[in-house]
């Protein structure tokens, strides 16, 4: 039950030497012990009925308030997000509008350029 | 000798429950202030585009003569891009900046509220598509070289296979492509007990950073002690704490994972592995691999705890253009930061991209 006193040795009197002995071998064995755990199935199982039974709180609590919010005639998170992505869409419609711009003013610019080229070789002519 | 010892071992547990409390802060401006504070991701640099929280950086090159092909960094959305530009000395980035390769960046910042409607497509088809525009246009270049990292590298891949055109050179970075026995996490994101609809129905717009690092630290329990334990022993050594606390800031500095996103992930690549069984969509076009024709390197770390050497491993034989292989002794971070593993990965890409 208890540990050996001579496997200390010389230091068995220092509380730093003993800690660092027994935390030592307790964690030997929660490395071994977590890393059975971690690929057991039935332990994964529980896990994942923990995490379900937690988001199920969760969508609970989110509905509570939702309903809390609209009552009170304040926005709620889904109001905000709707807000937030509708800017973002907005944002990229921008983006898109400004690539569109940029190729046409390159298509502009090679026109041009074909346009001087064959005026010149008229010219010549 | 007693008293002596009772009073290092006072100081030292009170700079370790110091070091521990400051970590365990989440708060964004904390991290955004520790950044600063601790020096990281200081190579110089500039925002050429933004979109979003998403921003796309320049870094200022300090040699007169550039290589011609200009390199677009993917970092992975799991954790922030600095990894690959920890600190000065220590940091891929400046290597690449410092040979001479036009190095852009693409930091997918903090998703928030408004990417809840943005899919895994969009970030290939709209996203990256405008940064790769965007760099190919500043640099008149019509095809640029690629990196990506961890699942940035899977980003990267999937771009490539459908724009190959507009890829001269890609590199991976301990990328993952096949999921199938991929490691724990294939365990714990198996159909039968990871319910993602459920997770991103209820989560909404965002998955939550904690829901997600949850599991990182079990997938290498011994490393996760060893972690504390090293940083216990060593709490009173200033050298140590400097390089520790650089790497534990960006180990802490957890963001949230776009909820559609993270569902294609999980359901199409975890559950269904279907990118290597050339199922894998964006807005309805296939990505197949085979259709990646230029060079590419691929690295893998050997004792990669996140995407097993097998996982990465699987891309060579998919794609159709010459691949230059190679496994560095090291994890999955370490290969990026640890001397002096990451000097051979930072030599191979910067001879590879100049080659």
């Amino acid at each position: 039950m208890f540990m050996d006193p001579a496997q200390f040795g010389k230091n068995f009197m220092d509380p730093t030497e003993f800690n660092k002995q027994f935390y030592g071998q307790m964690e030997q064995v929660f490395i071994e012990k977590m890393n059975e755990m971690i690929k057991n199935p039935a332990f994964l199982s529980s896990i994942s009925k923990g995490v379900e039974t937690g988001l199920d709180g969760k969508k609970k609590s989110d509905d509570l308030i939702k309903k809390y919010l609209e009552k009170m005639n304040m926005p709620t998170r889904e109001d905000t997000s709707k807000i937030l992505q509708y800017l973002q869409k907005i944002e990229t419609k921008i983006l898109d509008l400004e690539d569109k711009i940029e190729d046409l003013s390159d298509d502009l610019k090679n026109l041009k350029k074909e346009y001087g080229k064959s005026r010149k070789t008229e010219k010549k002519k | 000798m007693i008293p002596d010892k009772a009073k290092e071992l006072q100081e030292r547990n009170l700079k370790y429950a110091q070091i521990i409390q400051d970590a365990m802060s989440g708060k964004r401006e904390d991290m955004e202030k520790r950044i600063k504070e601790l020096n990281l991701a200081s190579t110089p640099k500039e925002v050429i585009h933004s979109e979003t929280s998403i921003k796309l950086y320049r870094f200022i090159p300090v040699k007169k003569k550039l290589h011609k092909t200009p390199l677009l960094i993917v970092p992975s959305l799991i954790l922030r891009y600095y990894i690959m530009d920890l600190l000065k000395g220590h940091s891929l980035i400046e290597h690449l900046v410092e040979s001479g390769i036009d190095t852009y960046l693409i930091d997918w910042g903090i998703p928030g509220d408004e990417h809840g409607h943005l899919t895994f497509d969009y970030y290939i088809d709209k996203f990256l598509k405008r940064a790769v525009r965007k760099v190919s246009r500043s640099t008149g270049v019509e095809k640029i070289n690629i990196l990506g990292q961890c699942l940035g590298g899977t980003i990267g891949v999937v771009y490539t296979s459908l724009y190959q055109e507009e890829i001269n050179k890609l590199v991976c970075l301990t990328t993952p492509v096949e999921f199938e026995d991929a490691g724990l996490l294939s365990v714990w994101t198996d159909r039968k007990t990871f319910n993602i609809d459920k997770v991103v129905e209820t989560f909404g717009n965002t998955i939550p950073a904690d829901f997600i690092h949850a599991c990182f630290q079990f997938l290498d329990v011994k490393a996760t002690v060893e972690r504390y334990k090293k940083l216990y022993n060593n709490v009173l050594d200033e050298n140590f704490l400097y390089y520790y606390k650089a790497l534990d800031q960006w180990i802490n500095d957890k963001i949230p994972f776009p909820g559609e996103v993270f569902r294609k992930f999980i359901r199409d690549l975890y559950q269904e592995n279907l990118l290597v069984k050339g199922k894998f969509t964006i807005n309805e076009k296939v990505a197949d691999l085979k259709n990646i024709t230029c060079p590419l390197l691929n690295i893998v770390a050997k004792f990669d705890h996140v995407f097993p050497e097998k996982s990465a491993k699987a891309l060579n034989s998919f794609v159709s253009g010459p691949v230059d292989y190679h496994i560095i002794s090291a994890g999955h971070v370490t290969l990026v930061v640890l001397f002096p593993q990451r000097e051979e990965t930072f030599k191979l890409i910067s001879d590879f991209l100049k080659k």
